[in-house]
């Protein structure tokens, strides 16, 4: 199927596998050659990347410049109103800012691994 | 490794690349070209969106766009021949 | 039983939006000068919030995409960053003027001055929003909010003067500008985006699917009157008993006076226990909209149906928008003024989360066969160019009457 990385990949929420968010499409990867598509990437560094200027180093700034995580588009299983993966969020890096929030605040408040169901 | 943003809304000729295809096997097809400002209005671009009537008119007059499809060349990513903008010495003036 | 648990959703949505802290001044001040001259735009903002929040309602159910999350896909990331910026600042100053509220309802029962009661409200809210199941506040606060009936009732004891209701013109003594103000105001809070955003977020959490199309239409024509009439409410005992007096209504103790006057002790008991759940249920709203919005633009993971480390940026923006809100509290700000800062933003705000949601719910690649109907489109249609006739309104006419004194 003949799919458009503007229209359908860009800014399109990414799912795991339950449809657990792992992230927007900020950006897409591309082979060396520039021939093929090889990687979604995720992360506000690549969304400020896309915004350049002023506003765009803000952006990346805000999440303390980490690079945006690279997901293989090979783990796509399926584009509709989101990018569904084939696996679970946790094969993956956590996202840096979310991964320091709960190490230094969230994880930190009792509770906080408290399913709500 | 080169990226989307590197090539979306680059000049090339015949107007401006608004988007990229590929097929299943992730081979980049072709590029989507538009002469005029607008390239993406709201999906409107797609047969998909259908009405309400007022707002598909409104915005497909809007685009009024002459849509070219051209085959993907690699060289779309490499960056625009014409100067960058003078970013640092702006920042150093203002 | 369980069928009416299953609307409480759509009623803690629209008490939300219609009676508010700042409704509740604003709506009692509007039937004080007003009479009851502006119940046709209650009757507009129902339809409208109605016309949209059912199409929200539906892009969710079969997409099981939250509304937010769509905006940025449609309207790209700058365009969608400006919304964001204009729905965040709305939504914390809502939160603030509510937990405002909440504190000087508190006042009204306690005497303790409202400052006082602002932190504990606060933390209240908080280990609310941490400990206990999405569902069970929805009830909580949807049901306790249902108390407000008592104004409708009171309303025909006290007998406004009904007539009022078919005119669209201020009465003698008020001028045609400030006339407009109080309309617009009212009918952007009652389309307040936050309503939406939390709607369709709160069908996420509850794991709507297309099955549940008719779950959410009932919600949605069940709350969103239902909140409307308890503005009428809060309109009609106010223009019953401040209006022929000539008085201006400017607090909460005013707003809910009208109820004692009409049931003594039981009927202001009702109403301020109404006023309590309704501010409480509004910050609750408002605060998890602060960390829908955020988290939805970014993509983060998101809802309280995770554990809160899985989603520790949003409880993240959940916890920080509770802590500004405070520190805006304890500069003295009087919280029912802070709402009416949000006109500005509706101005922008409101074009743009509306129309993509118009064009969403129009779009065969999400919705198949459930894409909008004429009535929808039409309706939809209408109601766009009203927010925009309204938005570009807003801000010279809010200038020209020196924000409607």
């Amino acid at each position: 199927m003949r799919l458009l990385i503007g229209f359908d990949l860009l800014d399109r929420q990414i799912v795991d596998r339950d449809g657990v968010p792992v992230g927007k499409v900020d950006d897409v990867e591309l082979s060396e050659d520039a021939r093929t598509l090889t990687a979604l990437l995720t992360g506000q560094s690549a969304l400020g990347g896309r915004f350049g200027g002023v506003l765009g180093r803000w952006i990346t700034a805000a999440a303390g410049g980490a690079e945006p995580r690279r997901i293989p588009y090979d783990l796509v299983a399926k584009v509709d109103s989101a990018v569904h993966l084939a696996i679970k969020r946790e094969l993956l890096a956590p996202p840096a800012l979310e991964k320091w929030l709960d190490d230094h605040l969230i994880g930190r408040i009792p509770g906080a691994d408290n399913a709500e169901s | 490794m080169p990226r989307a943003s590197d090539f979306l809304g680059k000049r090339v000729a015949g107007g401006r690349i608004v988007d990229v295809a590929f097929d299943e096997n992730q081979r980049l097809t072709e590029a989507i070209v538009v002469r005029g400002p607008w390239g993406r209005l709201l999906g409107y671009e797609r047969e998909q969106v259908r009405g309400p009537w007022l707002i598909e008119t409104l915005a497909r007059w809007i685009l009024r766009r002459e849509t070219i499809v051209v085959p993907w060349d690699p060289s779309f990513v490499t960056p625009d021949p014409r100067p960058e903008p003078p970013t640092s010495a702006r920042e150093a003036s203002g | 039983m369980k069928r009416l648990l299953a609307v409480t959703l759509g009623i803690l949505t629209a008490i939300g939006g219609f009676v508010d802290i700042g409704d509740i001044v604003s709506t009692s001040e509007a039937g004080a000068r007003f009479g009851l001259s502006h119940t046709w735009v209650l009757l507009v903002g129902i339809v409208g919030i109605c016309v949209y929040a059912e199409m929200a309602g539906r892009v969710t159910a079969v997409s099981k995409r939250p509304v937010y999350d769509l905006i940025r896909e449609r309207l790209g990331p700058r365009v969608a960053l400006v919304n964001l910026l204009g729905a965040y600042a709305i939504t914390l100053l809502t939160l603030a003027a509510e937990i405002g509220g909440v504190a000087l309802a508190l006042q009204l029962l306690s005497g303790a001055p409202y400052l006082l009661w602002v932190p504990a409200v606060a933390l209240v809210l908080w280990l609310a929003l941490w400990r206990v199941k999405f569902s069970t506040l929805e009830r909580i606060f949807g049901l306790a909010g249902l108390s407000l009936v008592v104004l409708l009732i009171a309303t025909f004891k006290l007998g406004p003067d009904f007539t009022q209701m078919t005119k669209i013109a201020p009465p003698p003594g008020e001028n045609w500008p400030t006339y407009f103000f109080v309309a617009i105001a009212l009918f952007a809070s009652a389309m307040t985006p936050y309503e939406v955003f939390f709607f369709t977020s709160g069908g996420v959490e509850e794991r709507w699917t297309p099955r549940d199309l008719t779950l959410s239409r009932v919600n949605v024509f069940l709350g969103f009157p239902l909140g409307g009439l308890l503005a009428f409410g809060f309109l009609a005992t106010s223009a019953a008993v401040y209006e022929p007096l000539g008085m201006r209504v400017d607090t909460l103790g005013q707003a809910v006076l009208p109820a004692g006057l009409a049931f003594g002790q039981v009927g202001l008991g009702l109403v301020i226990l109404g006023v309590f759940a309704a501010t409480f249920g509004a910050a609750m709203e408002t605060s998890l909209s602060a960390g829908y919005t955020v988290a939805q633009y970014f993509g983060w993971s998101w809802g309280k149906y995770l554990r809160p480390r899985q989603a520790a940026r949003f409880h993240t923006v959940v916890l920080v928008s509770i802590l500004l809100a405070v520190a805006a509290l304890l500069t003295t700000i009087d919280p029912v003024q802070l709402t009416e800062y949000m006109l500005i933003f509706s101005a922008i705000v409101l074009p743009l989360t509306y129309l993509p949601i118009l064009v969403i719910a129009n779009d065969r690649g999400y919705l198949g066969d459930k894409v909008n109907g004429r009535l929808a489109n039409t309706l939809g249609v209408i109601y766009l160019f009203v927010i925009l006739a309204a938005a570009v309104a807003a801000v010279p006419i809010m200038i020209l009457t020196g924000m409607g004194g």
